[in-house]
């Protein structure tokens, strides 16, 4: 080739980076934890401070007006003391690479991996005397394609997993690794999700989402069909003020492991309202109950809240769900705010829970949520936050330990 | 807030609460992820003990042939989204 039509081509594909780059969208959230919590080793209690760093960043490149590409990089690292002989690095990173071609529809294609073999320390606090754990290292391809026409939506993908991981097991008190397992887990999830629109209101759905273990054999292999009707509409009453969206599905759950273990399988009515009234301006209630009915479930949802806008883009919010039925039935209320004074933001919030095992009949109170964050706005794409977390668990069987405070420090900044 | 609005509250609170007591636990019941409540932290799918969580369309998606119903990603959810 001759050497200017080289030079042609080295100048295009330099300009082509340049305005690529120069028109990225990029996502940026960065911020440093410092963690307390309790544990449980060898019946007694040990108090851990971890210090770490979480850096997510996502990067859109458009190429041309329906081309783009995708890098969306998760690094979480820091000073984790390894609490035990377990073989991890205190350090996880994850890439994912992906395109994405919008023409009358989308399609898109990607890959992500863990770019270590083993995952990270696990954090306290968690059940050490004579317990058994995992250590993941997950790698993903995807491809997608979604058609959005006039009245049809028509979504096919495809999503494979690799999961390697190292179940060590039995340990003694002694805390020495007995046994470990290197092991590999390969799944492939595919779904056909296909809507009908008649009108703005009314929607026709049916599906199916099915998963393939190719360790298993076909022990492991799960499908989901469904069909269902839904809508969003403004009730006739309450003058206009009462927004109602709800859907209305019959689902079959196909599984040889839910058939052994006798659990909810085979046909299901899965009920979903949403109503949100209006109350006066600034001020909304919003409902939700989800009913998940079959012959051997009748798992509810229920969720109420109330929310008073202020000024400035300030709010006051009071809300209370629950759900019954279920394996894990619980009740939880919350209290949050958001008050905005120009650049500055604090949202302080708390969230109570009750819950009721299987054994018990009446609720007891466990856990208490308490968080406090502060805003700082810097640009209109910018903004430094910092807060603490803090979770009491009062009593858990899952971890095993009576008195259990855990307190998360954070300072960050985010960017978009 | 309005009184009547704060009385609206209180009354739906104890309706639900009273429709809660109608059904009791279930050892049946499976696990499930309300995908509106969803928002794809990702907190759940390292507690899993049964590696049963994957992250799909930046939604958590439970395969309940795996699941062995420990309760731990119920418990780090910061949404509330897994019941």
């Amino acid at each position: 080739m001759p050497i200017y039509r080289q030079y042609n081509i080295l100048v295009q594909l330099t300009l082509l980076a340049l305005f690529s780059i120069t028109t990225a969208t990029v996502h940026i959230d960065t911020r440093g934890i410092m963690s307390r919590a309790e544990g449980l080793r060898d019946s007694n209690t040990v108090v851990r401070t971890l210090w770490s760093v979480e850096n997510d960043i996502r990067i859109s490149i458009p190429v041309s007006r329906s081309f783009s590409f995708l890098l969306h990089n998760k690094t979480n690292g820091g000073l984790r003391s390894l609490r035990l002989d377990e073989r991890t690095v205190p350090f996880v990173n994850n890439v994912y690479l992906g395109v994405v071609y919008d023409f009358v529809s989308q399609f898109y294609a990607g890959f992500a991996n863990d770019l270590l073999g083993a995952s990270s320390a696990i954090n306290p606090p968690y059940i050490t005397d004579r317990s058994s754990m995992k250590q993941r290292a997950l790698s993903l391809g995807e491809i997608g394609l979604h058609l959005n026409l006039d009245k049809w939506k028509i979504h096919g993908d495809l999503h494979y997993f690799r999961l390697n991981y190292a179940h060590i097991l039995n340990r003694d008190t002694n805390v020495t690794i007995i046994n470990t397992n290197n092991s590999i887990d390969d799944d492939l999830w595919s779904s056909v999700d296909i809507s009908f629109y008649p009108t703005d209101k009314f929607h026709l759905s049916l599906g199916t989402h099915l998963k393939s273990d190719f360790n298993e054999e076909d022990a492991f292999n799960f499908g989901q069909h469904y069909l269902g009707i839904g809508g969003d509409f403004v009730l006739p009453i309450g003058r206009g003020r009462i927004f109602l969206p709800w859907s209305i599905a019959e689902q079959f759950r196909v599984s040889e492991q839910l058939y052994l273990r006798n659990e909810a399988e085979g046909l299901a009515t899965i009920i979903d309202i949403r109503p949100t009234i209006k109350l006066r301006k600034r001020r909304y209630m919003k409902f939700a109950a989800k009913l998940d009915l079959s012959s051997k479930m009748k798992k509810q949802w229920y969720a109420v809240s109330y929310r008073k806008a202020l000024k400035n883009k300030s709010y006051l919010e009071a809300g209370y769900w629950s759900v019954s039925g279920s394996y894990f039935p619980r009740q939880a209320y919350r209290l949050q705010a958001s008050f905005v004074m120009g650049r500055f933001s604090i949202k302080p919030s708390g969230q109570f829970y009750l819950r009721r095992d299987l054994n018990n009949d009446t609720y007891r109170y466990y856990r208490t949520d308490l968080v406090g964050e502060l805003l700082l706005a810097m640009t209109k794409s910018t903004e430094l936050y910092g807060g603490i977390l803090s979770s009491y668990y009062n009593s858990l069987r899952l971890y095993k330990t009576e008195y259990h405070p855990r307190i998360n420090i954070y300072l960050g900044i985010r960017k978009w | 807030m309005k009184q009547n609005h704060l009385i609206l509250l209180l009354l739906s609170m104890l309706l639900i609460f009273a429709l809660m007591h109608c059904t009791s636990p279930s050892e049946q019941a499976t696990l499930s992820v309300d995908t509106k409540q969803c928002s794809g932290c990702t907190n759940c799918f390292p507690v899993c003990e049964a590696d049963a969580i994957r992250i799909i369309a930046n939604k958590a998606v439970i395969d309940l042939s795996k699941c062995v119903k420990c309760g731990k990603c119920v418990e780090v959810c910061p949404e509330n989204a897994i019941y």
